[in-house]
């Protein structure tokens, strides 16, 4: 069973690198971007007799509309929680957030979440798990499912539309969930360490990939990762969170062009700014007595 | 592939082969009385014997259907209660203590009970039966829904999923496995219960048979009962996995 699996795993592999994701973004009627704000969030879990743990304090964020934006910090500093506030998934203890000026309250379907697992449904295709969000909206049309070719084109996965997501390696799979995340018409994206179970290479192809569709599309954009690295060449602006709870300790502007290359990533601006985040990892662990 | 195919195959058949000759010949070189450990030949003898043949088959039709309506019966029940289960805490709260309770219970010590509620027709035979199936799935039912995967589920409600897609898109195709685990244990047990159910009280069925045949220290004809029903028993079972498999292809 197992072995069979990691047999089509391996097939599903070689094509990934001939077909790349290449040529323009699809033509998406993607709504116009728009602005997310979190006031003075805080979250704090448990109580009822437990000890309350609080994962976020006074968190206080205004992502511009069309803005990418990365969120570091060590594990358990409460990132995957702001995130999930931001989905509407969770209501956070504190404070609020805004999308578009408005309250959230619950989950939207313009605000597309990516998860650490590309969190496909295995007994659907390839195509089918793209289209699920239209498919919780209404009724799936022709239009729909051209646009799902078209994005799923797009990511290098255009013959892979009828295979099942076991049959896909875990990049490919994780390229199937930006396409799914896409088909929402995101006003805003929030990715939860996409990338983080992929191995290094693959990753950074990823990155390049996700930068090229985040420019082209123009979503605004929240990535949450522990790979500093990733977040420099990825946001415009990054905020470096402390570990628990989770407190803002700097918010970075990039010193990059909007237009980034790939070879950036040599650029002493590059090592520079990932150096001064690191830095502070490195403090706060000395003074935790790590 | 031959090679590898023929090491598959080969210890299987070659344990087959040795114990079919240990039966037909070690009873006579141990010098056991036939009544005790007859030959295998006579065993299968018996199947040349037109009146046992139809004896079988009437018993066997009988054992069957109890077998299926059982089977039916408890499933149907064992799955709408898993899904009440899975859905509602409170239900689970309410209703779980009490069928673990019952689950405690040697389900066989009900088929007097129903003898004196329903007489000694079919329906005490398919209600044993289908209490011996309705746990496992009930049980797979509800552990199916509940452990549904936790990313998958906040990818629903992120996506602003309504309760009723929730549950036809998401939460009944990951029980969908479970569920029919439960049903391949299930057939076999629907099987015990028909064949215990006719002990208790029977005229017909292939419990019954074996019964007369034990009277009448037939006991070739007990083995060969029992080889129409472990025949009866692989064949559901079997039906049951490749139910699974057709379904459940991911």
């Amino acid at each position: 069973m197992f072995r069979k699996r990691s047999q089509t795993t391996a097939l599903a592999d070689q094509p990934t690198e001939t077909s790349e994701p290449g040529g323009g973004f699809p033509q998406l009627s993607m709504p116009s971007p728009l602005r997310l704000t979190a006031q003075n969030v805080t979250q704090v879990f448990g109580g009822r007799g437990k000890q309350p743990v609080v994962a976020l304090e006074n968190f206080s964020l205004d992502v511009e509309p069309g803005e990418l934006v990365a969120i570091v910090g060590p594990s358990g500093c409460g990132k995957t929680t702001l995130l999930h506030a931001f989905a509407g998934l969770i209501k956070p203890t504190a404070g609020e957030i805004r999308v578009g000026g408005q309250q959230l309250k619950s989950p939207r379907r313009d605000v597309s979440m990516m998860f650490q697992a590309p969190t496909l449904l295995p007994w659907k295709t390839v195509l089918g798990n793209c289209l699920l969000p239209r498919e919780l909206e209404h009724r799936i049309d022709e239009d729909d499912r051209k646009r799902a070719r078209e994005l799923l084109t797009w990511a290098g996965l255009g013959d892979f539309t009828d295979r099942r997501p076991h049959e896909l390696s875990g990049g490919m799979q994780q390229r199937v969930a930006i396409c799914r995340a896409l088909m929402a018409n995101p006003s805003v994206l929030l990715l939860d360490e996409p990338f983080g179970a992929l191995d290094a290479m693959t990753r950074e192809q990823m990155n390049v990939d996700l930068r090229r569709m985040w420019a082209a599309s123009g979503v605004t954009t929240v990535l949450i990762t522990h790979d500093i690295s990733e977040a420099v060449y990825l946001a415009g602006r990054v905020v470096v969170l402390s570990p628990r709870p989770g407190r803002i300790l700097e918010i970075i502007d990039v010193p990059l062009p909007k237009d980034r290359d790939v070879s950036l990533i040599q650029s002493p601006e590059f090592a520079q700014t990932c150096g001064h985040i690191r830095s502070y990892f490195i403090r706060e662990d000395r003074h935790a007595g790590v | 592939m031959g090679g590898r195919t023929l090491r598959k195959v080969a210890p299987p058949v070659l344990l087959a082969v040795v114990v079919a000759a240990g039966w037909e010949f070690l009873p006579g070189i141990l010098g056991l009385e036939k009544f005790i450990l007859p030959p295998l030949s006579d065993v299968l003898a018996q199947f040349g014997s037109a009146f046992l043949l139809d004896q079988m088959w009437t018993n066997g039709l009988v054992t069957l259907q109890e077998t299926l309506l059982g089977l039916l019966l408890g499933s149907v029940v064992g799955i709408v209660g898993g899904l009440v289960l899975g859905e509602s805490a409170i239900a689970r709260a309410t209703f779980y203590p009490y069928l673990v309770a019952l689950q405690s219970l040697p389900k066989i010590a009900l088929a007097p009970l129903f003898v004196i509620w329903f007489g000694f027709g079919t329906t005490p035979k398919v209600l044993v039966a289908a209490t011996l199936t309705f746990f496992p799935l009930l049980v797979n039912t509800m552990s199916g829904v509940l452990s549904v995967d936790r990313a998958r589920a906040q990818l629903f409600r992120s996506l602003s999923a309504s309760r009723r897609q929730t549950w036809t898109k998401l939460l009944l195709p990951s029980a969908l496995p479970s569920v029919l685990a439960g049903f391949e244990v299930a057939t076999v047990l629907a099987l015990l219960g028909a064949v215990l159910g006719e002990f208790v009280s029977a005229q017909e069925g292939l419990g019954v048979l074996l019964l007369q045949q034990q009277t009448n220290y037939d006991t070739a004809g007990v083995f060969a009962t029992l080889m129409v029903l472990a025949a009866i028993g692989v064949v559901l079972n079997q039906i049951a996995v490749q139910l699974r498999k057709r379904l459940v292809f991911w």
